[in-house]
């Protein structure tokens, strides 16, 4: 390749990461999207002046145009990460390109991940542009429809929270990569599974009260984005930022975070300071998502401007830290270590509609209630006719109405064969249950109903 | 079906200890959970964290030292459980989950048994529990633990693996009499009574749908041969309660997984048999258990249940409508499972037949229109059958939020808006934060964040970002503060900064560039220098243009890059070098332009000779004269061609000190001649009094040459044919030598001709 040749080839190898980065950090129509495009495209033509075809290909980290290396500018790594995570390991971009098409296929690079088992196909076809991919296998889970092996899916991210906590501890940055992977695991059972993942969020672990947060704030948010539609990297995005919610904790001194008593206005100015240190610990983390930050940042704020960080306003908040403020809240009120008591979630519920409502939006908190329900699935319930219960799914039009697994008869008998019940299915069986008249504590039973789910 | 389901399978002939003896003591069951939880620990680290990660040296320390020859005292027999450890064949006091995890790990790679020998070092622990990170699939591959372990010379830990070749031969052999007698228990319809090796069989069974089904399909043919559906059906939910009532007596917590079996089991029946199953049995007992099992069998389940039966016959029977339409009754699951069946038909041979999409819209037709009209079960039965299997409503499903407000949400974190909160984010960091190391801390995500923009040509957001560090850097705040900032800006100039600059250079608007520009002057005089360096390698005209004019913008700083640009390998850039020197003005650029007059390329020259002029000084001639006085030839023709092609007044005082000051003999003679001749073409009456004392100059003993020279200085003050240059040779014509007289005369005379002929023309 002659000097001129190579230096467009750089050219286009600069514009491409340019366009490809604008098209990650703006939306679809921005205008810097627009010019960044039209610049790749005038580079392409140049290139295309002095021969018919550009092939752009990876191999290993290195960007090889035609048949020769590209100097490793830093700006290529961003390009070679996300052409890899795409699955893209050639590109052959004929003459006679046309803005759309590189417009096509530039977005299409931003979107498909080959992680989530987007196959070839998942490029649009384009005249002038053919896509060499390599193809990732899809990991295969095992079942995720067994309760045990979702208990164990939910042991295993709060072990691996915990060591998310050491290493923001001990190294100043948490470990995204353990915590990516176990976001994805989770981000799948939420998709499969959700009712169960969320039931393992009821249980009461004082213990490892911290890591358990962690984990069901991350749950419960990734369940709220679910039923908004969020699926793929997104719905783990939301994961993980919800996980690191809280991750500024491990600036705030022991002796604090663990008091049992009301904290004074000086030990709240400190732990206050959460919310910061978190921003700043994942701000600077790489290979934390964006948002992440945000959320740690902004999750004490609230839509009414009251909150904190001090000084901090927004005109209106995120959806990813709206979610993750309501499941913060709900499971720290549901788990209220220091009095190791924690509420019904009736009343939990009314701290979220409190103030009038003006502290969190109200569709969003009424959604909640549709996704946890007022029994959330898990939960021990004795019925009206007096039968013990086990709530497996919420049905959202009528939270308090649930689909119930009767397990305990009426004289308080273990059932041979549990059955199934749609409680806000009427009947004018007067003997067949109705509704749920209290929650019951699960302790006080010898099995396990999570398992009897 | 899960792994676990699998591996309970094979267990009745796992090597359990016949009888499970007492407890282990507290100590024992310390020493027992110690080492599960360092050992599952350290196997965790070594896969999850690269090679040189503190947490691995530190759990494989853990692991050491607890095996160690001071802290364990003679081996440890650990019989591994498919959820459980056994040490010296006794269970724990009380449980723990990483016991428990750490048997389904050494479980999942068929280890029955581990005996720990004291001493392990650390790298001998790191070799066993990376092969244990190892899918036990991979290691099966290569010929299974044991032999993989024995091949790496593990000494500290012996391992006994579990023979499932021969688990299947005691099956087949030793505990065939066992199957059989379930199955003629099945048959007979005699009480389902079994003994402790059979419950312990027939949990087995039930654990795993797979035997489940041989178990359903070896009752169905063995009942088939004694007699019709009925005899079938009966003899199947004999089974199928005899398993429910010994799981619930024996085993309840396993119950449901069973039920779930059982689903999944019955999905493999024919769709005449799951009639069958599905109508009355003539007791309350049956359908409440086929409802129990029904409510489990899952959307997978029925959409295979359909398409194994599509695929045999390729095309549906009315037995296979009627049990797709018992099973679902509800119109959008019934489109949404065949959906399902079908991406299973298409994936078989059938799929990939011409025609198949034809086939299969026949294949739904049928299935959901062909049933007859008269319901198979009754309506009550088949609500409650498909009420079981109804899916609570969820949150995603009830339309309480219209699109636009779901929208409104989603678009607060689409991507620009992800951009604007990160930004926001920064700023507020930088604002709230007063720990200066921690600020400090920050700025190395600042700097990123700042080369994204700039990579994307994002310059309103950079220029609010580059606006805080400017005005840390040189605001009236902490030392420290103000170092971090003076650093961040460092690390942005010297990382890709100007790369990125360049590159959007070419193609922004006149708004965006003085964006950029007003960013590049914030940032100060240290980006002079990479300005330079990259106006010096730039090729594009537009941004050559542009860097220019940013550097002219940073005002007399801008001068520092000219050393850089004038030596640039680019003719272009050094003709930059000169505009800039130009623009700068002054004369302290002339040691500078006085280097490139003897440019290599003649335009570069023109251009430093043009700048001379414009200093316009006695100094700035010198250094012109001196160029032409000791210049090559060559160099000398340059100059003068730059000088001969300069055509304002500002070059007239330079060939005035040329004729004042250089020999109009000699090698300079022709440079003396193009001053006369450039000062009469610039017709500048300032060139009059130096050509008058030139016209006298002059040898007689060189005749031609003096009347060459006087010659040309005639008609060079007939060009410029002012009164005074006429005067001048009017004088000449009366008081000049011989020669002089000459020269003038006929310029005189031309000149008369000239003023006549144009009198006439006008006239």
């Amino acid at each position: 390749m002659t000097a001129p040749r190579f230096q467009l080839a750089d050219e286009v190898l600069r514009r491409f990461a340019a366009s490809l980065r604008s098209a990650q950090l703006y939306s679809p129509g921005h205008p810097i999207i627009g010019r960044n495009l039209e610049s790749l495209s005038g580079a392409f033509q140049l290139l295309h002046s002095l021969q018919p075809a550009v092939v752009i290909g990876l191999v290993g980290e290195e960007v090889i145009v035609d048949d020769m290396p590209m100097a490793r500018a830093d700006t290529l790594g961003p390009l070679v990460r996300r052409l890899q995570q795409s699955g893209v390991d050639r590109i052959t971009v004929d003459r006679g390109v046309t803005a759309g098409e590189i417009a096509t296929f530039v977005s299409a690079v931003t979107t498909i991940d080959a992680r989530n088992g987007d196959g070839a196909e998942a490029f649009p076809p384009m005249a002038h542009i053919r896509v060499g991919r390599v193809t990732v296998e899809q990991r295969v889970e095992s079942s995720l429809t067994d309760m045990a092996t979702i208990k164990r899916l939910y042991s295993d991210a709060v072990t691996v929270a915990s060591d998310v906590w050491d290493s923001a501890q001990s190294e100043g940055r948490p470990d995204a990569t353990v915590a990516r992977t176990m976001i994805d695991g989770l981000a799948q059972a939420v998709a499969q599974n959700r009712t169960a993942l969320l039931a393992l969020t009821t249980l009461k672990n004082y213990d490892n009260y911290t890591f358990t947060h962690m984990v069901n704030v991350s749950i419960l948010t990734m369940g709220q984005a679910r039923g908004l539609g969020m699926d793929g990297a997104l719905l783990r995005e939301f994961g993980l930022a919800a996980l690191m919610h809280d991750i500024g904790k491990v600036r705030t001194p022991i002796d604090i975070l663990n008091k049992a008593e009301k904290l004074t206005d000086a030990e709240f100015a400190i732990m206050k300071r959460h919310t910061v240190d978190g921003a700043e610990i994942l701000r600077m983390t790489p290979e934390v998502p964006a948002l992440a930050p945000v959320v740690a940042f902004e999750h004490h704020l609230r839509i009414d401007g009251s909150g904190y960080p001090d000084g901090v306003s927004r005109s209106s908040l995120n959806i990813g830290t709206m979610l993750c403020s309501i499941a913060d809240v709900y499971d720290a009120m549901r788990s209220q270590r220091s009095y190791q008591q924690s509420f019904p979630t009736d009343r939990i519920l009314a701290v979220l509609k409190r103030n009038d409502g003006t502290q969190f939006d109200q569709h969003l908190v009424r959604r909640f209630v549709q996704l946890i329900g007022i029994y959330p699935a898990g939960t021990l319930v004795r019925l009206n006719t007096g039968e013990v219960a086990v709530v497996m799914s919420v049905y959202a039009p009528d939270p308090y109405r649930p689909h119930v697994r009767v397990l305990l008869g009426r004289d308080s008998s273990r059932l041979d064969l549990p059955f199934d019940l749609n409680l806000w299915e009427t009947s004018d069986d007067p003997q067949r249950p109705a509704s749920i008249v209290a929650p019951l504590d699960s302790t006080n039973y010898q099995f396990d109903p999570l398992l009897l789910m | 079906m899960s792994d676990t389901d699998q591996q309970v399978t094979h267990w009745p002939a796992r090597p359990v200890p016949a009888d499970v003896a007492a407890p282990l003591g507290a100590s024992d069951t310390a020493r027992l959970t110690d080492f599960a939880r360092a050992c599952k620990a350290a196997a965790r680290a070594v896969v999850l964290y690269p090679g040189g990660h503190p947490a691995i040296a530190a759990t494989l320390g853990r692991i050491a030292h607890i095996t160690s020859a001071a802290a364990q005292s003679g081996s440890l027999t650990i019989t591994v459980l498919p959820d459980g450890l056994l040490l010296d064949d006794r269970p724990p006091a009380r449980a723990d989950a990483a016991i428990t995890e750490l048997a389904t790990l050494l479980h999942s790679h068929l280890i029955g048994q581990l005996t720990v020998h004291a001493g392990g070092d650390v790298e001998a622990w790191r070799a066993f529990l990376v092969l244990l990170g190892r899918s036990a699939e991979a290691v099966r591959a290569d010929g299974g633990i044991s032999r993989v372990w024995t091949t790496m010379a593990g000494r500290h830990v012996e391992l006994r693996e579990i023979d499932y070749a021969e688990v299947l031969r005691e099956r087949s052999g030793g505990d065939r009499a066992i199957w059989n007698r379930v199955i003629a228990n099945c048959l007979q319809g005699s009480a389902f009574e079994l003994d402790e090796p059979g419950i312990r069989e027939l949990l087995g069974i039930a654990g795993d749908s797979d035997q489940l089904v041989e178990l359903m399909t070896t009752i169905e043919a063995s009942a088939g041969a004694a007699g019709g559906v009925g005899t079938k059906t009966a003899a199947l939910m004999r089974m199928l309660r005899g398993i429910v009532d010994v799981v619930s007596k024996n085993d309840p917590e396993r119950l449901e997984p069973v039920l779930r079996n059982m689903a999944s089991a019955v999905g493999h029946c024919s769709p005449e048999m799951l009639l069958a199953l599905l109508g009355p049995q003539g007791d309350e007992e049956g359908p409440r258990l086929m409802q129990a099992v029904i409510s489990r069998m899952t959307d997978t389940t029925i959409a295979r249940f359909v398409a194994r039966h599509v695929i045999a016959e390729s095309t549906p029977t009315n037995r296979l409508a009627q049990a797709f339409q018992t099973l679902v009754r509800d119109g959008d699951q019934q489109q949404r499972l065949l959906a399902l069946a079908r991406d299973d038909v298409a994936a078989s041979p059938l799929g990939s037949t011409e025609g198949f999409e034809s086939v299969w819209n026949h294949v739904a037709e049928e299935l959901l229109t062909s049933y007859s009209d008269e319901p198979f079960v009754s309506d009550a039965y088949g609500n409650e059958l498909s009420g079981a299997r109804m899916q609570a409503v969820e949150v995603e499903h009830v339309s309480d939020d219209p699109p636009e407000r779901i929208g409104a949400w989603l678009r607060t974190i689409a991507t620009t808006a992800l951009r604007a909160l990160d930004l926001a984010l920064v700023l507020d960091l930088l604002r709230i934060e007063q720990e200066e190391d921690r600020w400090g801390a920050l700025m190395k995500p600042v700097v990123g964040l700042l080369e994204d923009l700039l990579l994307v040509g994002d310059f309103d957001a950079t220029l609010a970002v580059i606006e805080v560090l400017v005005k840390e850097a040189g605001g009236n705040g902490s030392t420290a503060r103000r170092q971090h900032a003076i650093t961040a800006i460092d690390l942005l100039i010297a990382g890709t900064m100007m790369r990125h600059v360049t590159t959007h250079l070419a193609t922004i608007d006149e708004a965006q560039f003085e964006r950029v520009k007003a960013m590049c002057v914030s940032l100060g005089e240290v980006l002079v220098r990479p300005l330079a360096e990259a106006l010096s390698v730039e090729a594009r005209p537009r941004t050559r243009e542009r860097l220019t004019s940013i550097l002219i913008a940073f005002g007399s700083v801008g001068r520092r890059t000219i050393e850089r640009l004038k030596s640039s390998q680019n003719p272009a850039v050094r003709r930059t070098a000169i505009y800039l020197m130009r623009e700068f003005g002054g004369s302290d650029a002339l040691p500078d332009l006085t280097e490139l007059l003897d440019d290599s390329e003649q335009q570069v020259q023109r251009e430093a000779v043009r700048a001379i002029l414009n200093v316009g000084t006695d100094a700035a001639y010198r250094i012109l004269e001196q160029a032409l006085g000791s210049g090559t030839a060559r160099s000398r023709e340059a100059i003068m061609q730059s000088i001969g092609l300069v055509r304002d007044e500002r070059a007239a005082p330079l060939f005035a000190y040329i004729l004042g000051h250089i020999d109009h003999r000699g090698a300079l003679a022709p440079v003396y001649l193009r001053a006369i001749e450039s000062l009469g073409a610039l017709r500048d009456p300032a060139g009059i009094a130096p050509l008058r004392d030139a016209l006298y100059r002059g040898e007689w003993w060189a005749p031609r040459r003096t009347a060459a020279l006087r010659g040309a200085v005639a008609l060079a003050l007939a060009r410029i044919d002012t009164p005074e240059s006429v005067a001048v040779l009017e004088e000449a014509v009366t008081r000049g030598s011989r020669g002089i007289r000459t020269a003038a005369r006929t310029q005189l005379t031309a000149g008369r001709a000239r003023r006549l002929a144009g009198r006439g023309g006008n006239a």
